[in-house]
């Protein structure tokens, strides 16, 4: 039953998420429109007006999808525009497709020339900044969308390797600068568009950049001030180099608490892997904080069904042994523990990917039973096999 | 701190919509359309103006006058109120001297040009109709009942400096609009190389903007190496310098080309 009810939110959440980007996308197109129609004597040019509100609306789209990597690191509210992003970036590389195939057609077609080269090369000069083919920066900003695109389905992400895709996607960045040099060296330098335009770019970058350097510094700061503190590493003659985590009463029910080992090479504030260190039902487990998907903060999720569930495309992995459950293969590292008292200590050597490592249970307080229960999500009936539940989460083709 | 996190929901994609973000949504995504229709309605305010362009729809009519050739095809008639010379273009973007250089006996001509009219602040061009089975071709001679007028042609002695912008006359007089600007560089780079003439924009504060047909140093229609150096010049505000003159309602402007190297 809950697999039934679980299944069609998911299938909810995703048309939700991609309706309201339609919707904003044809909002925006209707009044970028509407308000050019209404405050002009004679009729605009439509098609020059469609590459307009096609080119705008991309670059608009562009920053929006640069915030919210930072966005949703200063609260877990914005989980849901996290969890969809890769349909806003092909929206976004659809309408930026538009904008430039209207572009060949209406000022690169009916002349003597092919449209290509009409429009990025005839008549202009690498030298100047008047004649500087600028949509060529387009085009190039184009060609790293379309990348991005083409790659986003995770089957090349499996293929690639997280690591490796994720470097492919840090490109988005060099897409940015692209597109912004096309911009300002294209409509707003030539006078074309007025200061509006001008301080709107200036106020994307500084918006787009403090977002990036905030959540930075915070990431930072929280290795600093405790909430993901820096594990004790001091040897510890009856411990053999194991880490104290912290009290089993710092940890909430079915949630983790990071910890940050020391960089084995380099001084601080050089930081090392992290653990998660899970509670649930009554025993600790560790695991590896970096999700086999997209490297997300496993830390920053939730036990659910016996599974840890990623924050951000809700992933699972079993809490003791770091599988996927059946029918998915993902794995992640997992980490021996023991708790004394109520103290938790972990080995930093990190086992082999999908390891099953027994929980270190302790002796319940009477607070602890069911005092950190969430009542927002469903939770499994105890009664019933808790992994007949499991296979819930999305890997349908994604993009 | 620990039970106030594990009180808030935890979202996961598949799973219900937690309460908090569910509140949260509700009032940061309507917060968010607005201002993303306020940023729509901004840049839509910035664009430059669509200026007062005009190109004829519907079917081709007939334009009766003296066609020149030199620099460029020009028609010209005094049938309508004002005389007016209209500069004679192909479909696409191509000028139409190749049509003309078949029949270079048509020069001074009275003609008959089956075409739409392009026009902006009274300056004025014919797209020539293509040929057509049932219409024939879209240029006759007519029968000279009367002299053909020679048009107004005359150049002033000196050169002056202008300063202006080249544009496409085709696009720029209605093909497209605004068919100036940056943003269309491209393709009045396109035009101009395909034998569109150019003509020199000068605006001086809110008063009619000035239009020079430009031409080569001898007033031949710009063409070949000429009219190479002249690409990059296109769609920016550059100065000018050559010797204006007049022709029928036009005026003219020859440039030497290498002032630009
Ligand atoms: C088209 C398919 C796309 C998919 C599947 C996708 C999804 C993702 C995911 C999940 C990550 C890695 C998670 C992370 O480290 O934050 C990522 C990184 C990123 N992607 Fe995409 N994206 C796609 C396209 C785009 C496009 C077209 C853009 C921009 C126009 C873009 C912008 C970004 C940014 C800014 C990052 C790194 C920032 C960060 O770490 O938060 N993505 N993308
Ligand atoms: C092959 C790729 C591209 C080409 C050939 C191209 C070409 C052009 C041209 C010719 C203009 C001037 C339009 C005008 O003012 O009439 C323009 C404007 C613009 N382009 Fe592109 N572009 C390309 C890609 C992109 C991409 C990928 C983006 C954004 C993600 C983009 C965003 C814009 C914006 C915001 C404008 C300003 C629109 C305006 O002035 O109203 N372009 N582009
Ligand atoms: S990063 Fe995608 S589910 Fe963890």
């Amino acid at each position: 039953m809950t697999n039934r009810f679980v299944w069609v939110s998911w299938n909810r959440h995703k048309r939700a998420y991609d309706a309201v980007v339609l919707g904003a996308m044809v909002l925006y197109l209707a009044v970028f429109t509407g308000v050019s129609i209404a405050t002009t004597e004679a009729a605009p040019d439509p098609m020059v007006l469609a590459i307009r509100a096609t080119g705008t609306l991309a670059i608009v789209t562009l920053h929006i999808i640069l915030c919210i990597g930072p966005l949703a690191r200063f609260s877990d509210r914005l989980a849901p525009i996290l969890y969809n992003r890769r349909h806003l970036g092909v929206s976004m590389f659809c309408v930026a497709l538009l904008h430039a195939a209207l572009v060949l057609l209406y000022y690169g077609g009916f002349g003597a020339v092919n449209p290509v080269e009409a429009v990025l090369l005839e008549g202009r000069s690498f030298a100047s900044i008047d004649a500087f083919p600028y949509e060529l920066l387009g085009f190039g900003g184009l060609l790293v969308l379309f990348l991005l695109a083409a790659t986003s389905h995770d089957f090349w992400l499996d293929l690639l390797r997280p690591q490796v895709w994720k470097w492919i996607h840090m490109s988005v960045y060099g897409a940015y600068a692209l597109v912004v040099g096309h911009v300002a060296l294209g409509s707003i330098a030539g006078d074309d568009r007025g200061s509006i335009s001008f301080s709107l770019l200036g106020v994307g970058f500084v918006v787009v950049a403090s977002c990036h350097l905030v959540a930075g510094i915070r990431e930072l700061a929280c290795d600093e001030t405790g909430k993901r503190p820096l594990a004790d590493q001091t040897e510890h003659p009856d411990r053999e180099g194991w880490v104290e985590v912290g009290v089993v009463d710092d940890i909430p029910e079915d949630r983790a608490r990071v910890v940050c080992l020391a960089a084995s090479t380099g001084a601080p504030p050089l930081r090392g892997e992290r653990i998660a260190v899970f509670r649930h039902h009554g025993g600790i487990s560790a695991v590896t904080n970096v999700c086999a998907h997209q490297g997300g903060p496993l830390g920053e999720g939730k036990v659910i069904n016996g599974c840890v569930t990623c924050p951000w495309h809700g992933y699972q992995f079993g809490v003791e042994d770091g599988q996927s459950p059946p029918p998915y293969t993902e794995t992640i590292a997992t980490y021996r523990v023991r708790v004394e008292g109520r103290t938790v200590l972990v080995d930093p050597k990190p086992l082999p990917p999908g390891t099953r490592v027994e929980p270190a249970f302790f002796e319940a307080s009477p607070h602890d039973e069911r005092l950190f229960e969430d009542p927002d999500v469903e939770r499994a009936d105890p009664s019933v096999d808790e992994s007949a539940d499991l296979p819930l989460r999305d890997k349908e083709p994604d993009a | 701190m620990s039970e106030e996190r594990s009180e808030r929901g935890f979202y996961v994609g598949y799973a219900a919509l937690p309460r908090r973000h569910r509140v949260f949504l509700l009032i940061a995504l309507p917060i968010a359309l607005a201002g993303l229709a306020l940023g729509a309605a901004g840049l839509a305010l910035d664009q430059p103006d669509w200026g007062t362009g005009f190109w004829e729809t519907g079917a081709a009519r007939e334009f009766r006058g003296t066609i020149t050739l030199e620099p460029y095809p020009v028609l010209h008639t005094t049938g309508g109120e004002v005389p007016a010379s209209y500069l004679l273009v192909e479909m696409g973007k191509f000028g139409s001297a190749d049509r003309f250089t078949k029949m270079p006996e048509i020069d001074g001509a009275t003609v008959s040009i089956r075409g739409r009219e392009l026009h902006r602040d009274g300056r004025r061009m014919i797209e020539i109709d293509p040929d057509h089975p049932a219409l024939g071709p879209p240029v006759a001679v007519l029968p000279a009942d009367r002299p053909a007028v020679p048009p107004h042609r005359e150049n002033a002695p000196d050169a002056v400096t202008l300063r202006g912008e080249i544009v496409d006359s085709k696009c720029y007089l209605g093909a497209m609009k605004p068919g100036a600007g940056r943003g269309h560089k491209a393709c009045a780079t396109l035009c101009i190389s395909g034998g569109i003439p150019p003509v020199l924009v000068v605006r001086d504060g809110d008063a009619a903007p000035v239009y020079y047909l430009l031409t080569d140093p001898g007033g031949e229609g710009l063409s070949g190496s000429g009219l190479s150096v002249l690409l990059p010049m296109i769609a920016e505000q550059i100065e000018v310098r050559g010797t204006p003159g007049h022709l029928g309602s036009w005026r003219t402007l020859r440039i030497d080309p290498g002032q630009f190297k």
